[in-house]
């Protein structure tokens, strides 16, 4: 298929590749035009038939990948010797995805000979060709719109993840079969069946329970065992103690040949939860895969302590380190969030993950290795990080303490029965009554109902942008008092755009040629708007940071020169010819979009907000001033330790705060924070700390994830009153002594179908 | 009713044969990954009636 067959296919203007609305162009930007072009040249078009309408994901960034990005593949793959790996590619979503990586084998058999690619959790196994780099399938993956990530897993998490899962599935089956077999010997004697053959179906279901009860539901007695023995208690406790009941009220009665047979329950009771805790289950693990990835950074370290260096230009440091001699440019988004260089003097100091952008003066630059590999600032936030992850605090879920509240209902009414039959003189009497009691009203509607609602909205989280990677992430938003949001990327677009001022015509491809040579946020904007070019060949380029940028062609200078000028938050640049003025160009870290209406729903709301930024202030106070908040509520020059001492404050003063943001340096407080959102085109550090992430541009997401909490509030609040109401009246037959077997049977799994249907409902009705 | 001695029991051991072919097909990791597969059969199919067709 030709590119000008999807042109004329076109209708409305939008991105060829991803399907942004455009105006009137192809593509929406020079990313989505790379990724276009690299699927062409690899014969591959054919993916644009096959995607579906409008969903293909936006590169985050022009695509300037170079295998060198990835040379840390290279050096694990080396160190373990294999040829096989795993990689965590982002933006892989439906089957022309899929189709477009199985393809690789055929179209680069020089670096891949075989490619696997599993579309739910967005992981693709490789096998390199014999004579290939790891790296430049990275950059191949990357070139294609799939920026991905190699995963290290030296603890065999993942393997023993995958174990994990399928135990619980045989786990399941086995309780399945044995439920539906218990069911079947079961109809005769609601039929009527009497004499020996009744017997002998009783005999076989209380065989087929024991397996049910001891084997598959072993997990129940496991979570007792920490109740009694930590007192950790849990949903599981009240459960266990109505399936003991059961059980062993069960084995009595058969034995004594009287009717009282809970088999059935019992067995579909243990199916039912198990399905459910499976489901939950796989949803928690979409999280923790993702948490289980590894820095493979942590390479070789080239630097000894105390020995001096001198940078390359646009390279990343990786050691710390102090500037000992001469001035130079450095990039700390990292720390700072913001990604224009900083200019740092002799004496200062340096960190593993700075770029160094150029000299600031004619000195050579000389920086002193202070630490390397783990021991740098980065390596140790990490690790920060991920110690937090582990020692993370079990939330108090609310439908347990319901349950909790339940059970000592049901327990108080019990002994009353007891206690009123045995004054009566009728102690047995008493005592069937209240284990009829504890069989019937048993919590198992939240305790299935719960993940099932989880489940469902999940998904639904998905199609409004979300992706919620920590199960408890809708209950733990529903109770936040207070937000705080980083500025740069959070309630802006993160990095700076072309305005205002216009270049003509017949020098854009000379503007462009410029600024494709620089790294510069400025150059990067003009990048992004220009159409990329390749006719054009400069004579000569230099970049000097901090000044501009100047380059030779068609024997004119040309000069792209930093502004003194600043009007109302625009930073200028000059564009020169031969020392005139062509054309005055304005750029602009522009708000989202949705920036001032999601905080004034969360004032609304009565939720604080405070924004947190590691910009200067005056920026910081300008974007204040946009979005409504008052000074105060504006916190400026703050380093990530800053960020989350800040969260602390919060917490001590009783506030459950909801930190949002999109880097590395809003890691550490999204951590600290009681829950955490990271937002479209954070970094991977914060996608893979924070509790969701957004995949939609803007910050609307903050108040998407409220209303999907306040409607699972809403749910679970009419789940409980069925529930309760439910086991009201069971209770009321159990007190009476009305509580057949044949009438337990049915309300037991019938109230947890109700909870279902009413869930599934309620929650469609919405949608 | 006497058929019931044996068709219980033999009822009760094809059940087994079948949970039994389960554990081993869950062991084996056939049920790892669900959603690749319905989406790779579609692939393979259309690859299949022709790579050059415009459809």
């Amino acid at each position: 298929m030709s590119a000008a067959h999807f042109i004329a296919a076109r209708t409305a203007a939008s991105c060829i590749h991803c399907g942004t609305p455009t105006q009137g162009e192809e593509f929406c930007c020079s990313g989505c035009e790379a990724v276009y072009r690299v699927i062409g040249r690899l014969g591959l078009s054919e993916f644009y038939s096959r995607k579906a309408e409008g969903v293909c994901f936006k590169p985050a960034k022009p695509a300037s990948s170079s295998a060198k990005q990835y040379a840390s593949w290279d050096v694990w793959l080396l160190e373990q010797d294999v040829r096989r790996f795993t990689v965590f590619a982002t933006g892989v979503h439906c089957s022309a995805c899929l189709w477009l990586i199985e393809r690789l084998p055929q179209v680069a058999p020089e670096i891949i000979t075989d490619a696997r690619l599993d579309l739910a959790r967005s992981i693709i196994d490789i096998e390199l060709a014999p004579d290939a780099r790891a790296s430049q399938v990275g950059a191949l993956l990357d070139s294609l719109g799939y920026p991905s990530e190699l995963i290290v897993d030296p603890g065999g998490g993942e393997e023993k993840l995958r174990r994990e899962n399928r135990r619980q599935l045989v786990d399941l089956g086995i309780a399945g079969a044995l439920a539906g077999n218990v069911m079947l010997l079961s109809i005769p004697m609601y039929a009527g069946l009497q004499g020996t053959n009744a017997r002998l179906f009783e005999w076989l279901s209380g065989a087929l329970a024991i397996p049910s009860f001891f084997y598959c539901g072993r997990s129940f007695f496991r979570s007792t065992g920490a109740f009694l023995r930590r007192g950790v208690f849990s949903v599981d406790v009240p459960i266990f103690i109505a399936m003991l009941v059961a059980f062993m009220l069960s084995a009595v009665s058969l034995i004594r040949g009287r009717p009282d047979l809970y088999f059935d329950s019992l067995t579909a009771l243990i199916f039912l939860l198990l399905a459910s805790r499976y489901l939950l289950a796989r949803l928690r693990q979409e999280g923790l895969v993702q948490s289980n990835r590894l820095y493979a950074k942590t390479g070789a370290a080239p630097y000894l302590i105390g020995e001096r260096f001198e940078p390359t230009l646009g390279s990343e440091l990786d050691c710390d380190g102090i500037l000992r001699s001469g001035s130079g440019w450095f990039s700390r988004s990292f720390l700072t969030g913001e990604s224009a260089p900083t200019l740092l003097r002799a004496g200062d100091a340096v960190r593993a993950g700075f770029f160094f952008q150029g000299s600031g003066g004619s000195d050579r630059v000389e920086i002193e290795v202070t630490a390397t590999g783990a021991n740098t600032l980065i390596a140790r936030m990490i690790e920060q990080i991920r110690c937090m992850d582990a020692q993370r605090s079990r939330l108090d879920h609310l439908y347990e303490r319901w349950a909790k509240a339940l059970l000592m209902a049901v327990t108080a009414v019990a002994l009353a029965t007891v206690g009123f039959f045995w004054t009566n003189g009728q102690a047995w009497s008493g005592i069937e009554r209240a284990l009829a009691l504890l069989i019937v009203t048993c919590p198992c509607g939240f305790a299935l109902g719960v993940p099932l609602l989880t489940t469902l909205l999940s998904r639904q989280a998905v199609s409004r942008g979300l992706v919620i990677r920590d199960v408890d992430f809708l209950e733990k938003i529903g109770t936040i008092n207070h937000v705080c949001l980083d500025k740069t990327g959070t309630l802006t677009r993160g990095a700076p755009e072309w305005v205002s001022g216009r270049c003509p015509a017949r020098l854009q491809p000379v503007l462009s040629a410029m600024a494709a040579r620089s790294c510069h946020p400025f150059s990067r904007a003009i990048v992004a708007k220009l159409a990329p070019q390749t006719t054009i060949v400069l004579e000569s380029f230099e970049e000097k940071p901090g000044i501009g940028l100047s380059a030779k062609f068609d024997s004119k200078i040309y000069a792209l020169e930093r502004h003194s000028g600043t009007a109302e938050a625009l930073s200028f640049v000059v564009f020169l010819e031969d020392g005139r003025e062509i054309a005055l160009l304005g750029f602009q870290d522009a708000l989202q979009s949705d920036a001032r209406t999601t905080v004034t729903d969360l004032l609304d709301r009565g939720i604080g907000v405070s924004v947190l930024s590691g910009d200067n202030r005056s920026a910081v106070a300008e974007v204040g001033k946009s979005v409504g908040l008052s000074a105060e509520c504006m916190r400026s020059r703050m380093l990530p330790e800053d960020k989350a001492s800040a969260v602390r404050a919060l917490q001590a003063t009783g506030a459950k705060v909801l930190m949002v943001g999109d880097g590395v340096n809003d890691a550490l407080a999204m951590k600290t924070a009681d829950v955490s959102l990271a937002v479209y085109g954070g970094l991977e550090t914060a996608l893979k700390t924070a509790s969701a992430y957004s995949t939609r541009p803007g910050c609307r997401s903050v108040i998407e994830s409220l209303k999907l909490s306040d409607e699972m509030k809403r749910v679970l609040r009419g789940s409980f009153v069925f529930s309760a109401l439910y086991n009201a009246v069971s209770c009321g037959f159990a007190v009476s002594g009305n509580m057949s077997p044949l009438l337990a049977a049915v309300l037991m799994p019938l109230s947890a179908l109700t909870v279902f249907t009413y869930i599934a409902f309620s929650l469609r009705s919405k949608a | 009713m006497s058929i019931v001695y044996w068709m219980v029991p033999f009822s009760l051991l094809l059940g087994a044969v079948f949970v039994f072919a389960f554990v081993q097909s869950a062991r084996s990791g056939q049920y790892d990954d669900l959603e690749t597969p319905a989406n790779r059969i579609l692939i393979e199919e259309s690859h299949d009636t022709g790579g050059t067709n415009e459809r």
